[in-house]
């Protein structure tokens, strides 16, 4: 069951086994809580948002014209719910009289260790350079899938990825200067 | 330097997976029972907007106008050929009468107005939209909206292909699906069946009306003025001076013209369908509308 293509597990969910939308959420919920992440700065917002995505696809399973593109479309579920949710904050924070401008940034900060500041890094890079890190990083480091993911060519791919990358690898060269 | 970054980078991306076996029991335990087909489902919220959407800004239009549809379904499905030819109506053998009705066809208008001041004679203004509905039995329905004059939107239901649709002559747009039994029946909800209509009538405490003429037709009518005897949704909890009324002929012993009006706030609203023919010869071609080849589909 879990070699299944995304078209088939679709399919099959769609003709009411639930078993394999646990197998779409095993391939996908990773990257789905890495970009709600982007948004959140908090894990904990980040895997409820993640949640809520996974609940609406389901409901709306059926309108996804091309099964096999379950990932893209997931993904394009949870930047809407993202947007959705950052007007909620600001809304919230207007009601208490408060505004940032950016109701993301900031927020469930608790992101003191190493890998809470390199995601705090990875949140500052453009949305596609994020979404090529997660999606490799994400997708057990292949470049097929995180390329299909994105709706790109291999090397295409590789170029964003690559780019990403140095950037990162800038940044944290430049963190570590500033220590010094 | 990059097979640092590779390992802290695989590290940091650990946080992602953390607690998913749980999250995943969770999300499993909590979805519904089977995932919707929205292809279907979709279509029918959007024929369904049929007696509830269509394309008006006004809220109060939108309020009239789908009462104006409702009850021509309602009605739609019911009577032919009583054989009572007298000087009234026998309440009792309409509602008998309904079950032998296969076609009909009528028109459905809503109008809306500022409630009346005193000394103030103002006429009900027409809303500007009309339906030309056509029911079969065996074929299906449609219907065909007409928004100042212009044909504005076509929405069918065809029973032998179980499939529905929308057409939007303006846009040159349309919308065509295959229906599940399920959703066909969604379509004709038990609130929306003539028989049980008519029984709802007749059975309600109603007032009697009198005769009048309509269209060269004599007529007798009753009125129902408690909110949802007929209907079980009849619109906002705000309505009031709520007022539905049957008119059926004497002559044939069939409904000629059902009209409901009510005020919300500051607005007097109604709907009325008339211009009824029952039991006209409708075949597949009066029901299925033709989609010209230059249409794209809407999704």
């Amino acid at each position: 069951m879990a070699r299944l293509s995304e078209e088939e597990l679709v399919r099959a969910v769609l003709a009411g086994d639930k078993a394999a939308y646990g197998i779409l959420y095993d391939r996908f919920a990773p990257i789905v809580r890495a970009v709600c992440h982007d948004w959140t700065r908090n894990l904990a917002d980040a895997q409820d948002l993640a949640q809520d995505v996974f609940l609406r696809a389901y409901q709306r399973l059926g309108e996804l014209r091309k099964p096999e593109s379950f990932g893209p479309w997931i993904i394009g579920i949870a930047r809407r719910r993202c947007l959705e949710w950052r007007r909620q904050k600001i809304r919230q924070q207007r009601r208490r009289g408060v505004l940032q401008a950016d109701p993301g940034v900031g927020e469930g900060v608790s992101e003191h260790s190493e890998n809470g500041q390199l995601l705090t890094l990875i949140a500052t890079l453009g949305e596609d350079e994020r979404l090529a890190l997660h999606a490799f990083y994400l997708q057990d480091k292949s470049a097929e899938q995180a390329r299909r993911i994105m709706g790109l060519s291999r090397s295409g791919f590789y170029k964003l990825l690559d780019r990403a990358r140095t950037k990162l690898r800038r940044q944290l060269e430049q963190d570590q200067e500033n220590i010094r | 330097m990059s097979a640092h970054l590779d390992e802290s980078l695989d590290r940091a991306y650990e946080r992602f997976r953390q607690d998913h076996k749980a999250l995943r029991e969770a999300l499993v335990a909590s979805l519904p029972a089977s995932a919707t087909n929205e292809k279907r489902i979709g279509a029918v919220h959007r024929l369904r907007r049929i007696t509830g959407g269509l394309t008006m800004n006004s809220k109060m239009t939108k309020i009239a106008v789908a009462a104006a549809i409702l009850i021509a379904v309602l009605i739609g499905f019911h009577y032919l050929g009583g054989s009572s030819v007298g000087t009234t109506v026998a309440w009792g053998q309409v509602a008998k009468n309904m079950d032998a009705v296969n076609t009909f066809t009528c028109r459905m208008a809503s109008w809306q107005r500022p409630i009346q001041t005193p000394g103030g004679a103002e006429p009900p203004q027409e809303a500007g939209v009309t339906m030309q509905f056509s029911y079969s039995d065996e074929y299906g329905f449609k219907m065909e909206q007409y928004t100042d004059g212009t044909l504005t939107l076509i929405e069918f239901m065809l029973r032998k292909t179980n499939e529905g649709g929308r057409i939007w002559p303006q846009e040159k747009k349309y919308f065509r699906t295959t229906l599940s039994e399920q959703e066909r029946a969604m379509m004709s909800p038990q609130d929306m069946d003539p028989r049980e209509w008519v029984r709802r009538f007749l059975s309600a405490s109603f007032t009697p009306l009198g005769q009048k003429t309509i269209d060269g037709t004599m007529a007798e009518g009753v009125e129902i003025n408690e909110l949802g005897v007929i209907r079980k949704s009849p619109g906002p909890s705000t309505i009031e001076n709520y007022a539905a009324r049957l008119w059926v002929s004497i002559d044939t012993q069939l409904p000629v013209q059902i009209e409901e009006e009510y005020t919300v706030g500051s607005v007097h609203s109604g709907a009325g369908v008339d211009e009824f023919q029952w039991n006209p010869p409708l075949s597949a071609t009066d029901i299925e509308p033709v989609i010209p080849p230059d249409y794209t589909p809407r999704t």
